[in-house]
């Protein structure tokens, strides 16, 4: 999980800073070990959240490539917090130009896609897929959804995830708890886990 | 565990994960974005401090930029008086020296009444002409590319030539005489200084206002006292006095006032006074000074007449009535008779 990565880093905090200072004067290697360091997350951060996996790839290059622009702006605190708001970004960008697209292009074939999950056909074979806990999530907001995802998923305490969103704890708790509602009523309508 | 905790775990154990070969390709990819150096944080505040300075400077022009209207100059009122002339009308006039004016666009009437001699003429520098004055009554407008000054008495140097108009050697009637437009009541409404503010429009009869000559002056295209700057009078008409365009050939020679031209000197002013300045009380000044001087003078009857305009704009009803049977007594064949009639039973019935 990533909290251990984050202690790990934590246990080497001057590792991060000087990574990135090192990397910001144009160290090469300072920033490709950050990245090595990073990338696990970045990924798994960026699926989790909504983006399929044919386009995650390009969605991590985007989040990497605008920290590398950025990273002198980078000033104190947990780079992974700072990298993370980076991927964040960059996801609901990507998820907004699909939703876009797919309202042009897309929207019989989604609409027939959603047909074909909620068909008790297709709910016996989504049961044992990750589909089935990937159409649940979709159907969650965004900002429940990385609620959820942080907190279930990465085992991330409140008040780290509040760190990462910079928001406080507390309203980490609530959209948690709203997250995990929506859940719920969302793989009962669908008939998911009865 | 229930099958959906099943599901959960899956889902987290599937999504761990990096798939093979993730790293190095989306490593090679970022190669082409990380193969610059990272811009400073000084030289990116650089950026913004500059492009924020280039903002602001568009955004203080596009907020203090005068309107279009306002982007030329524009003509103004000018009302000038100095010791030996006067200049007046909607233009865009600069003072550069006591007797010196540039004038950029618009229309003057100048009246130069100065004696020659050493004394500093009034000088006009317009479209890189220099019009030169002394003892001149003459009007200047820009129109367009073109200048055109219209001589209406004395002598007018442009560029060192002579641009005279000899008055009245061939129509002393009164419709020869030459005189300044009236400005219209709302250009002359808030520039005009008080001393010619404009009287208020009288009654009675009006008389036959002149007629105006013009000369041409064509834009400057070479030296001056080139010929082809001066052209010769483009509307010449009945009754009217002639030109005379000086050329390099030709030496300018200024033409000293005659006796009639003194006595013709002092009716424009008065008529300028009366018209222009709107002035009648000055104009009368100016009139009784020409009978003093020229009591048998050429133009007595214009004299006459020109006091009936200004007795009719006084409202001096008594006077007019006066004026006017004297003028019919004495100039009985006159081609004004019927006018002078008419203003004269006008002026009884007040």
């Amino acid at each position: 999980m990533y909290s251990v990565t984050l202690s790990q880093a934590a246990a080497a905090a001057p590792s991060d800073t000087a990574l990135v200072a090192r990397a910001s004067g144009g160290d090469a290697a300072a920033w490709r070990q950050l990245y090595e360091k990073h990338i696990a997350f970045a990924y798994r951060t960026a699926r989790r959240l909504g983006v399929a996996a044919a386009d995650t790839e390009d969605v991590v290059h985007d989040a990497f490539a605008v920290a590398w622009r950025k990273l002198a702006e980078f000033q104190t605190g947990q780079f992974a917090n700072w990298l993370y708001q980076i991927i964040r970004h960059e996801v609901w960008s990507h998820l907004r130009k699909v939703r876009v697209r797919s309202f042009f292009t897309g929207a019989w074939a989604a609409e027939r896609a959603d047909e074909a999950v909620e068909s008790p056909e297709g709910v016996v074979e989504a049961r044992h897929s990750l589909a089935a806990v990937e159409g649940v999530l979709s159907k969650l907001s965004l900002k429940k959804r990385e609620v959820f995802v942080l907190f279930e998923f990465e085992g991330l305490a409140h008040e780290q995830i509040a760190a990462m969103l910079g928001c406080p704890a507390e309203t980490v708790r609530t959209r948690l708890h709203a997250a995990r509602r929506e859940f719920e009523a969302v793989a009962r309508k669908r008939g998911v886990w009865p | 565990m229930s099958q959906r905790e099943d599901d959960v775990a899956a889902y987290q154990q599937q999504t761990a994960n990096l798939p093979a070969g993730t790293e190095d390709r989306v490593w090679r990819r970022l190669q082409a974005t990380t193969a610059r150096p990272v811009p400073s944080s000084a030289a990116r505040w650089r950026w913004a401090l500059a492009l924020g300075v280039v903002a602001a400077a568009a955004g203080v022009a596009l907020v203090v930029r005068p309107a279009p209207s306002a982007l030329e100059p524009q003509p103004v009122e000018v009302a000038t008086r100095g010791e030996h002339f006067v200049v007046q009308g909607r233009a865009t006039l600069r003072r550069t020296e006591p007797n010196r004016f540039e004038l950029s666009s618009g229309a003057v009437a100048v009246s130069s009444w100065s004696p020659p001699g050493p004394g500093t003429p009034l000088t006009v520098t317009v479209r890189g002409h220099e019009v030169t004055a002394q003892r001149a009554v003459f009007a200047l407008e820009v129109a367009g590319d073109s200048v055109v000054v219209d001589v209406r008495e004395g002598t007018v140097l442009v560029d060192g030539v002579a641009v005279t108009k000899r008055w009245p050697a061939s129509a002393p009637a009164i419709e020869s005489v030459a005189h300044f437009e009236p400005l219209p009541e709302a250009q002359t409404s808030a520039a005009v200084p008080a001393k010619v503010a404009p009287v208020e429009p009288a009654e009675g009869p009006k008389l036959t206002q002149p007629h105006e000559i013009r000369s041409v002056l064509a834009p400057r295209v070479g030296r001056s006292g080139e010929a082809a700057a001066v052209t010769a009078p483009s509307v010449p008409g009945p009754g009217q006095g002639e030109h005379q365009v000086g050329s390099a050939e030709t030496p300018p020679m200024p033409r000293g006032p005659s006796e009639l031209g003194e006595e013709g000197m002092l009716l424009q002013r008065a008529d300028h006074e009366l018209r222009a300045l709107s002035d009648p009380t000055a104009a009368l000044r100016t009139l009784n000074e020409t009978s003093r001087r020229f009591p048998h003078g050429s133009l007595r009857q214009e004299v006459a007449l020109t006091r009936l305009e200004a007795l009719r704009v006084l409202r001096d009803w008594p006077a007019v009535r006066s004026a006017a049977s004297d003028f019919l007594a004495e100039y009985p064949d006159s081609e004004r008779r019927a006018e002078v009639e008419r203003l004269g039973q006008f002026a009884a019935q007040q």
